[in-house]
């Protein structure tokens, strides 16, 4: 049984979206732009890493409570 | 869009909403103008002094990014597909990590002042040129087009002639940045921004209230929840369908290509930036910007469709309600009189709040890539502040006679659309590689901007170019054989491909020219924008009370600004001399002559400080926000505790006031 296809966006978004945040944490410490000796640099590593967890989660728990907080309408609103 | 509404205007409201969105006017007007007075250098008028707190600067961008008809494009979108209206708001996070630790390092310290002197230093002449017409002739249209539809809004909710409509809302926004400069334009930002998330919040909260019927906000929670359909929950739209309004699309047009123009190439949000007091703040800026406003920006451009959703399908709205309308509809069904007037001018602000930051950034293009390096080379400060003030007024008449045209010729802004569409993809990875990859060429910047341009244009005509692309999405054409949103991945790689292949097979410019303009360079940037070794060692801030003394500097270093000591000089050295020293400036080389103050020696042992280091001296008021404030030098320590001896001058640059203490922070 595949993902159901209301996932998919989900995944792309933090799939393809991680692959480049990924590539930007990797550029930034290689060159020692973020230079993981000082203090306030390791804070700010937190902080991207805190920063890509807040939105996968927020976008997380919207599904959640999407699917299973009440039930939804069969349709709901105007034709788009 | 423009030509429904247009179709659809009437009058509305009461006179006591007029008299709100008048007195909005007045009031921003003269808030703009206040605290835009102590603006006296280019330094002031395009970067506020380069002095401000994150937190307003942030709460600036949020006027600045909820842009012209936000409200009515994303309340739209909320109407007809739900809450996946809010995904362009919510997927910028991305590409923080290049912004925090390699643009905003970069371009702050390599003390670069516009998108094409980073082309010009970077790369070469001919880059920075075409870097120029292009955002010039993209920023002059848009603005144009900005005012256009502001005229168009005001219009169809309040039934005010267009013209006349256009015409005040530009005068009124020309008026405050010509006089005060980023200044004005940061602190109207702030008030605009405040407004907006109040009128949303307050929206969001009748429309809930309305739903709820007796029940209140709590059953209108409940109603509003259960009347949407599971696609309209759900925080995405469909994967690649529709064509107009799908996932996949989205996120390479808005979320990849998109958030790299907003964070790499947008000229007035690189200026808010370089506003900041440090690459902390800006850091700060960027978090809190990212994080919190902008997914409460979401629900407050959005909230009006999605409660006119749940009205529909609760009978409370006529299905047939157009959904271009549907804000103004909502917002006039729930607000009460006086509260509807507040809503219309929260949507006033948002629209003025664009226009005035990309007139600032067209006066900045303007004096520092035409007027300062072809027309007139090496003047006064002061002759580049009047021309800077002159070209607000010349650039804002312009995109007046702009957008009064488009109200004719609609198909000149679709040609001037296209043109940007093809040409902005190129530009974004010129820059990002540049900054990026040492190794990335001058003639390989040049090439990928001409032939991507080049290419992009012509998939227009040939869309097969972008099939593949688009077919390995499942993205599908449309009813014309074009290919949208999916067009901005394809750009994004034929530039990206262009000038790859391009640099592999040219030279590169060598390292000492390109020192603190890439990734690997930073530390080198930081040090000369020191102008010493940087110390990271943290200390406490102290608080202390100034004291002016013409005794407080050293004669060595005037207790000028680096532009005012510019501007005090030129007048007595020989032409030799100035052009030696705009020479360095230029290459970044020179670093600034900041004001030199002095410490006692117990603050600077608290502050880690030691002679030569960098310090931010501002009014302890930190609700200031940097208003007040000043980059110091620290100079020899003195013996008394919490006192700072500053120069008079320098006291005058930092509008401190006699009798407020200061606060002082070690910079690095």
């Amino acid at each position: 049984m595949g993902i159901p296809e209301y996932w998919w966006p989900y995944l792309y978004q933090y799939g393809v979206g991680g692959v480049v945040f990924v590539i930007g944490l990797a550029l930034i410490l290689g060159y020692r732009s973020c230079n993981l000796s000082r203090r306030e640099d390791r804070f700010w590593l937190g902080v991207l890493v805190f920063g890509f967890a807040w939105y996968a989660g927020i976008h997380l728990l919207w599904y959640l409570a999407a699917l299973y907080v009440l039930p939804a309408t069969p349709t709901g609103g105007p034709p788009a | 869009m423009t030509g429904t509404l247009l179709a659809q205007a009437q009058a509305r409201g009461t006179t006591l909403d007029y008299v709100i969105i008048i007195a909005y006017f007045v009031g921003i007007l003269g808030f703009g103008t206040f605290f835009g007075r102590t603006t006296r250098t280019t330094r002031d008028f395009f970067f506020g002094g380069q002095r401000f707190s994150w937190w307003l600067i942030g709460f600036s961008m949020v006027a600045t990014g909820v842009g012209s008809y936000s409200f009515i494009k994303y309340s739209q979108k909320g109407f007809e597909y739900g809450m996946s209206s809010s995904m362009t708001y919510m997927n910028d996070w991305f590409f923080v990590p290049f912004f925090m630790f390699g643009w905003l390092p970069i371009i702050y310290f390599a003390r670069v002042r516009s998108i094409p002197e980073y082309f010009q230093r970077r790369f070469d002449g001919r880059s920075r040129l075409m870097a120029v017409i292009i955002l010039l002739t993209y920023l002059i249209a848009y603005i144009g087009y900005n005012i256009y539809t502001l005229g168009v809004a005001a219009h169809a909710v309040l039934g005010v002639n267009l013209y006349t409509a256009m015409v005040v809302i530009t005068v009124a926004t020309t008026i405050y940045v010509a006089v005060g400069g980023q200044t004005a334009v940061i602190f109207t930002d702030l008030a605009q921004g405040a407004m907006l998330l109040l009128a949303g919040g307050v929206l969001l909260l009748l429309g809930l209230d309305h739903l709820g019927m007796d029940g209140g906000i709590v059953a209108g929670l409940r109603s509003w929840w259960t009347s949407l359909d599971l696609p309209a929950r759900l925080p995405f739209a469909g994967f690649a369908r529709p064509e107009d309004f799908n996932f996949v699309g989205i996120f390479w047009q808005d979320g990849i290509a998109s958030s790299i123009t907003f964070l790499f190439i947008n000229q007035g949000l690189i200026m808010r930036f370089l506003a900041a007091k440090s690459v902390n703040d800006g850091r700060k800026c960027i978090l809190f910007n990212t994080v919190f406003l902008l997914p409460i920006s979401a629900v407050v451009v959005s909230c009006a469709g999605w409660v006119g959703r749940a009205m529909v399908a609760r009978g409370q709205l006529d299905p047939d309600t157009s959904s271009t309308q549907v804000f103004v509809t909502v917002a006039e069904l729930v607000c009460h009189p006086g509260v509807f007037g507040f809503v219309l001018a929260a949507l006033c602000a948002a629209l003025m709040s664009t226009i005035d930051t990309l007139t600032n950034a067209v006066a900045a293009l303007f004096v520092y890539d035409i007027y300062q390096p072809y027309i007139k080379k090496h003047a006064p400060d002061r002759h580049y502040l009047a021309t800077a003030r002159w070209v607000t007024l010349v650039g804002s008449g312009i995109s007046l006679g702009l957008g009064i045209y488009f109200s004719f010729k609609q198909d000149l802004y679709r040609t001037h659309g296209e043109f940007i569409a093809a040409v902005t993809p190129p530009l974004v990875m010129s820059v990002f590689l540049g900054a990026f990859w040492k190794r990335y060429t001058p003639a390989a910047a040049f090439w990928s901007m001409f032939l991507g341009a080049a290419l992009i244009y012509a998939s227009k005509f040939f869309p097969a170019l972008v099939k593949p692309i688009a077919d390995l999405h499942g993205s599908e054409p449309a009813q014309d054989g074009t290919y949208s949103y999916i067009t901005a991945l394809f750009g994004l790689l034929v530039a990206g491909t262009i000038g790859i292949v391009i640099s592999l097979f040219t030279k590169p410019k060598p390292l000492h020219e390109i020192a603190g303009l890439w990734i690997g360079s930073i530390d080198l940037g930081r040090r000369r924008f020191k102008g010493a070794e940087p110390d990271f060692q943290r200390g406490r801030p102290i608080k202390a009370a100034i004291r002016v003394s013409p005794d407080g500097t050293t004669p060595a270093t005037p207790s000028l600004t680096f532009e005012e000591y510019v501007a005090h000089v030129s007048d007595q050295e020989t032409p030799e001399q100035r052009d030696r020293r705009h020479e360095l400036a230029e290459s970044g080389q020179n670093p600034p002559e900041y004001p030199l103050v002095r410490l006692g020696v117990q603050d600077m042992y608290r502050l880690h400080v030691k002679e030569g280091d960098l310090l931010f001296v501002g009014d302890a008021r930190r609700w200031l926000g940097g208003l007040r404030s000043l980059h110091c030098r620290a100079g020899k320590s003195h013996a008394e505790g919490n006192v700072v001896l500053m120069h008079a001058e320098a006291f005058r640059a930092g509008t401190f006031l006699p009798d407020r203490p200061v606060r002082v922070e070690k910079f690095f």
